[in-house]
């Protein structure tokens, strides 16, 4: 069976006389059984990419950690799947297949695989838009409906200019989604929260390269649990109306309001990506022109599409009341994530003016995320905040900015901003 | 009778009727010929939005282009089949007519339905729609079929509250979509009614009367009757007791007969109308002539009151030349 797309609308549809704007959540979710079993899976390819700098030796934990996660990350590949490895120093270069192409997963390809990963030794510099090129480069001869990969970096794009990162990026987006993870102490959030937003993938840090072979068989099987690819949410507006803004809220915030790509005047698509059976959220906010109290429109149809075809579809509606008691309820959801997405917000700038110096901006952006996440009841980024602020108050966002921190406690924290928590929704009676 | 003249004697000796043509065996009557059934609608036939003039695309709910809702029904319509007429106006105040009407003959006995969508209720006239029509068509298939009136107004309810129940799709949500129901049939000599909710039918002739009890608060105390618990005895409550809807009680509806002591018309109306005028002598007064001409000017007198409410009217002719109540 191929996946089965729902979708679920949150929001209230009364707005005042005169009011604007409709905010909706919807949450869609793909269910299907086990497609690796079923044997109808989509075809797909992989590219596993792993810093093999100078640094990844010291201590020789990463390099080890890292050759086991690759190996382990080969063995989840489902037979039949196009794959490659490749190391990434200053430059990228194969290591298995031994030449630029993708071979597909058997029993044997990948038994040579892991021995070639083996003999990997860590040596150079780092220059993640080489790595990302040669991937792009190789699933350019592929044919496959998934196309996903891996990196793993240890350290700063230290060697080529954001200039030229940008632009592989660029060249790169919508090709091939991407899932990048740091390991150990010199990795920076925001390059990798690049790599993930423009790649639609997802971005971490691992504390202990101990961490790697888990997180690489989960990424490599996210990967092959993918039923459908090319999946973009499709947001159809009325005349006159305009979009705020459409982001993506869950399992982290995602801002796609400027991915859109034009179908027609009143409807455009924003990418997300391949879908396995899972679940997001997405805060969709229109403004429309106010109808008369007791008028309702149609403010925006929210569908999810894949290669033409319709998975599933809902309507926002707006109905305009002159009962108070109606317009002025505020929707649980829509104050849930209005308050995840301005949390991932304040961490990044609080982060950012901590890095500049600026203690007063800092102190006040960090203080309002812990107020956030405890009030959110998201405790991951509670107990990250915590490494970077001494909290004297959560309900009030009293903080102090720690005076030692290490530095890969604020990147964890910068990379894990964008991670979201879900409301318990009301047990329905 | 043994057999059929034309076809025989039965396959079974104690079949009543004969399996070719249908006719009665025992009374030797030939199987009743198919009658002519005519309906008329005042569902919306514009295939444009009014808000914006762009041509609908498909039958989805909402203008493609402006996202304005798709009216279910016409903001004026004049329905007219000689013995059977109605109108329905969207009245002063409301921006919708959440109304509808539909009126129909076959054969000889003649039928209307009027359904007043609840404006609390979501969409209410996508239950207003679904049920008058569902209503007439199984009322007038049940008298084709040669069911009788009270019997086929029971059928033309059920048939109605299922159609209403229907409109609020898979989740009903806190207030689906919901109407009031009234019917009326006249046949040669008896007039049939059936409700369910506050619209009204009245008999306008010889002793002219209303003919229902408002399934309202207001309506069941001054009928003398009991409230259900937990509402409060408010004489001036116009709140509904019973409708149509996913959220309604299946309970059928009240279904009252008359044989009228000689010519006259039945009115059947929504509320928009009888807020204005509900004296049974008055609205006898105003209704003489063609039957349109009726629908048109008791319509006249709502608006010209002010309108403060949808208004519909169906004026059914009623040429029974004597009898006595049933």
């Amino acid at each position: 069976m191929t996946a089965q797309f729902s979708a679920e609308v949150d929001q209230n549809e009364y707005l005042p006389e005169g009011g604007r704007v409709v905010d909706a959540i919807v949450t869609v979710t793909a269910q299907g059984g086990d497609l690796r079993e079923a044997g109808i899976a989509p075809s797909a390819a992989e590219v596993i990419m792993v810093d093999v700098s100078g640094s990844m030796g010291m201590p020789a934990q990463k390099i080890a950690e890292a050759k086991k996660a690759t190996a382990i990350a080969i063995d989840t590949i489902r037979d039949g799947v196009a794959f490659a490895v490749v190391a990434g120093t200053t430059s990228a270069y194969m290591v298995y297949p031994p030449d630029a192409r993708m071979v597909p997963a058997s029993a044997q390809t990948k038994a040579e695989a892991k021995a070639a990963v083996a003999r990997l030794r860590a040596d150079g510099g780092t220059a993640m838009g080489r790595w990302l090129d040669l991937a792009n480069h190789l699933f350019a001869s592929q044919q496959a409906e998934v196309k996903h990969a891996i990196l793993l970096t240890d350290g700063q794009n230290q060697h080529e200019s954001p200039q030229d990162f940008q632009r592989v990026l660029s060249a790169c987006e919508g090709r091939f989604v991407c899932d990048s993870r740091g390991v150990g102490n010199d990795w920076v959030a925001r390059e990798l929260r690049l790599i993930a937003s423009t790649l639609l993938g997802t971005a971490d840090g691992l504390e202990d390269p101990a961490e790697l072979p888990a997180a690489f068989q989960a990424m490599t099987a996210a990967a092959m649990g993918k039923t459908v690819a090319d999946v973009s949410l499709r947001v159809w507006t009325p005349a006159g109306a305009t979009i705020r803004f459409v982001k993506q809220v869950y399992p982290q915030v995602e801002d796609l309001t400027g991915r859109r790509a034009e179908v027609s005047g009143r409807i455009g698509d924003y990418p997300t990506g391949a879908w396995g059976a899972e679940s997001r959220d997405y805060h969709v906010s229109i403004e429309v022109e106010p109808d008369a109290v007791g008028e309702e429109m149609l403010a925006a149809r929210v569908s999810l599409v894949s290669g033409g075809q319709l998975l599933t579809e809902k309507l926002v509606l707006a109905r305009w009341t002159d009962d108070t008691a109606l317009s002025t309820k505020i929707n649980p959801q829509v104050a849930h994530y209005t308050g995840q997405a301005e949390l991932a917000a304040v961490i990044q700038e609080g982060l950012k003016a901590r890095d500049a110096g600026d203690v007063e901006t800092a102190t006040a952006k960090l203080g309002r995320a812990v107020q956030l996440a405890a009030a959110s009841g998201h405790e991951g980024t509670a107990k990250l905040l915590a490494r970077v602020v001494d909290v004297v108050d959560a309900p009030t966002g009293t903080v102090r900015l720690k005076k030692q921190v290490a530095g890969v406690d604020a990147e964890l924290t910068n990379v894990r901003s964008v991670k979201t928590v879900r409301v318990k929704k009301k047990q329905e009676g | 009778m043994i057999g059929c003249p034309d076809h025989g004697p039965p396959s079974e000796p104690d079949h009543r009727f004969c399996e070719v043509c249908g006719r009665n065996l025992i009374t030797g009557e030939p199987a009743p010929q198919p009658v002519a059934t005519t309906r008329l609608s005042s569902r919306a036939a514009d295939p444009t939005c009014p808000s914006c003039g762009t041509a609908y695309a498909g039958d989805e709910g909402y203008c493609d282009h402006c996202g304005r809702r798709r009216p279910v029904g016409r903001d004026h319509a004049d329905l007219d089949l000689t013995t059977v007429a109605g109108v329905t106006d969207r009245g002063r105040r409301h921006r919708r007519n959440e109304d509808a009407i539909a009126i129909g003959r076959t054969g000889d006995v003649t039928a209307a339905v009027v359904c007043d969508g609840v404006s609390t209720s979501t969409h209410p006239d996508t239950a207003a729609y679904a049920a008058a029509e569902a209503g007439l068509a199984a009322l007038l298939a049940a008298l084709a079929g040669g069911t009788e009136p009270t019997r086929a107004t029971l059928d033309g309810a059920r048939a109605a509250a299922a159609a209403a129940r229907a409109t609020a799709g898979p989740d009903p949500g806190d207030s689906p979509p919901s109407c009031t129901y009234v019917s009326g049939i006249v046949t040669a000599d008896v007039v049939t009614v059936g409700w369910i909710g506050d619209s009204r039918a009245y008999w306008l002739g010889p002793d002219p009367a209303c003919l229902t009890v408002d399934d309202s608060v207001a309506g069941q105390l001054a009928a003398g009757r009991p409230l259900p618990p937990g509402l409060d005895a408010d004489p001036a409550s116009k709140a509904l007791i019973r409708w149509l809807g996913a959220d309604a009680d299946d309970r059928d509806a009240q279904v009252v007969s008359l044989r009228p002591a000689g010519p006259g018309r039945l009115l059947l109306c929504s509320d928009g109308l009888h807020d204005y005028l509900s004296d049974p002598g008055a609205l006898a007064a105003a209704s003489s002539g063609q039957l349109i001409d009726v629908a048109r000017r008791l319509t006249a007198i709502a608006l010209d009151g002010g309108g403060h409410d949808n208004v519909t009217v169906a004026v059914l002719s009623s040429a029974a030349s004597g009898g006595t109540p049933s």
